[in-house]
């Protein structure tokens, strides 16, 4: 009894100081991944497609509330696509809306890529140039499809934008699909398409947020 | 949402096999900690076998003489002298330790007898008295490479964390009821309701998404209930997304497209289009085509 009592007091001063307990270093150096939201779309013959130039339509939004420990969301698309006439299918991220419709809307980065010329917030993520049949006089015309030379079924489509968030705060996440209108101009076979598609919004914990290397 | 891995085997991969010294000393648990290793041999065995042995704490200097004697023995006689916690793991319990030094800081003294340990000295003070050390952990050499503090809430008993519930700080009340439901799953549902009552809004959220995210069966009515009458959006949108693929996700993204929060109600558009009613959505797009469903999905035909 009495090393109890002993034991008891000597270990007292631990109780109030709401001491900290050891983990692995390699556990706690990287929050991890949380996945909000994994959802898929167009696996029914059907495919997501527009004609239009930027801003282009709303092709996937997804509200997501960040967990009050991360600062930080990935947006992924996976799908498969083509496109007409050798137009670009054009994609952008953004949080809250597209910034040119919604003034409190942002990229999800509002960079530019190289030279395919996308407006900034924009990328090219599919595009296949609608070949000259001249030269290929003889060959394959119309590619597989019936929308030009260019119109080839289909090419995988893979990107995941980051981006820095408050911890805690609510989002709506949207993915815009555009054409470049690169392919002859208006009025022609300007679409451009993706189906099969998944989706996926994350987040985590990462030091500085998500940053320019 | 759910955590990739549980604390608890986080610890234990850690090689972390003690728990607080208090807990274990109030259950009366085989424990590592020291002072005393209960269920080994008594006190006045283990001073058996090293009888030339003492350690004395006067004016704030230790001194120390021990010849072959069981290393917890050791660090046991100078948490007891020196009123200073020493958490060690279980592999050092089998060793002996042999040292003499007279008169020196309790710091310098620990040092001296944890030379050929991995160690980590806490030193904690408040505002009416300088900080001093208050607890040693000591693990075998290498063992303590990499590992870090981590929160009381990943290692406390779960009775306390169901007196934290009440603490007067809204973090710590947030902090105990996910580890209470991390622990108890579907048998937390009281705690989380009466944490859904919580006068702090981010208790409640952290309550109501932890509870979502580890299977707590809440009714359908009391998710109802907070999409209607929560003042906090987020807890709206969670009892929202939560009904999202029940009988009553319809109706209630219909309630919803009117919540004033425009998150809110950007979810409710998110449900009705996944069932097949597409509205315009406010406060996201506004694209001609967002009017068009027909142009945005369309059958394939040898496009």
């Amino acid at each position: 009894m009495k090393a109890t009592s002993t034991r008891k007091w000597i270990v007292a001063p631990t109780v109030s100081l709401c001491l900290a307990f050891w983990m692995s270093l390699a556990a706690q150096a990287q929050g991890p991944i949380h996945r909000l939201s994994a959802q898929f779309k167009n696996f029914d013959v059907t495919e997501t497609t527009t004609p239009s130039a930027v801003p282009g339509i709303n092709a996937y939004t997804k509200t997501v509330l960040v967990p009050s420990t991360d600062n930080t969301l990935y947006v992924t698309i996976s799908a498969v696509g083509d496109t007409h006439k050798g137009n670009a299918g054009w994609f952008s991220c953004n949080l809250d809306g597209d910034p040119t419709l919604v003034p409190t809307g942002s990229y999800c980065n509002p960079g530019s890529g190289g030279a395919a010329g996308a407006p900034a917030g924009w990328l090219s993520l599919e595009k296949h140039f609608n070949y000259d049949f001249v030269t290929y006089n003889g060959g394959v015309t119309g590619g597989d499809g019936s929308g030009g030379n260019g119109d080839m079924h289909d090419n995988s489509i893979q990107y995941q934008w980051c981006v820095s968030v408050v911890p805690g705060s609510m989002h709506t996440v949207q993915i815009r699909l555009a054409s470049s209108l690169t392919g002859g101009g208006a009025g022609l076979n300007n679409n451009v398409f993706f189906e099969a598609a998944h989706f996926y919004v994350d987040s985590s914990s990462t030091k500085g947020g998500c940053t320019k290397f | 949402m759910k955590r990739v891995v549980s604390p608890i085997v986080l610890l234990l991969s850690a090689g972390i096999v003690a728990l607080p010294s208090f807990v274990l000393a109030q259950q009366q648990q085989s424990t590592t900690v020291v002072p005393p290793a209960v269920g080994r041999a008594s006190r006045s065995d283990v001073k058996g076998a090293c009888p030339k042995s003492a350690v004395r704490f006067e004016n704030d200097r230790l001194s120390v003489q021990a010849e072959d004697c069981p290393f917890d023995w050791l660090l046991e006689e100078i948490s007891k002298n020196a009123h200073v916690a020493i958490i060690t793991n279980a592999g050092l319990r089998s060793q002996s330790a042999s040292i003499q030094f007279e008169n020196v800081s309790l710091e310098e003294g620990l040092r001296r007898v944890l030379k050929d340990h991995d160690s980590f000295f806490f030193f904690g003070g408040d505002k009416r008295s300088p900080s001093r050390l208050k607890a040693v952990w000591v693990y075998s050499n290498g063992e303590g490479t990499g590992v870090v503090p981590v929160p009381q809430e990943f290692w406390a008993s779960t009775k306390e964390l169901e007196g934290r519930l009440k603490d007067a700080e809204p973090k710590v009340r947030a902090n105990a009821i996910e580890a209470i439901i991390e622990r108890k799953r579907d048998k937390a549902r009281a705690e989380v309701f009466n944490a859904l009552k919580d006068a702090n809004s981010e208790v409640r959220i952290r309550a109501l998404s932890a509870a979502l995210n580890s299977g707590v069966d809440l009714p359908t009515q009391s998710l109802v209930d907070l999409l209607v009458h929560d003042k906090s959006p987020k807890i709206r949108f969670l009892s929202l997304d939560a009904m999202a693929d029940s009988p009553e996700g319809e109706t209630m993204a219909e309630y919803a497209l009117n919540d004033p929060d425009p998150h809110v109600q950007n979810a409710a558009h998110e449900i009705l289009e996944h069932l097949g009613r597409p509205t315009s959505t406010p406060g996201t797009s506004q694209s001609p085509e967002t009017n068009q469903p027909s142009q945005m999905t369309e059958t394939k035909d040898r496009n």
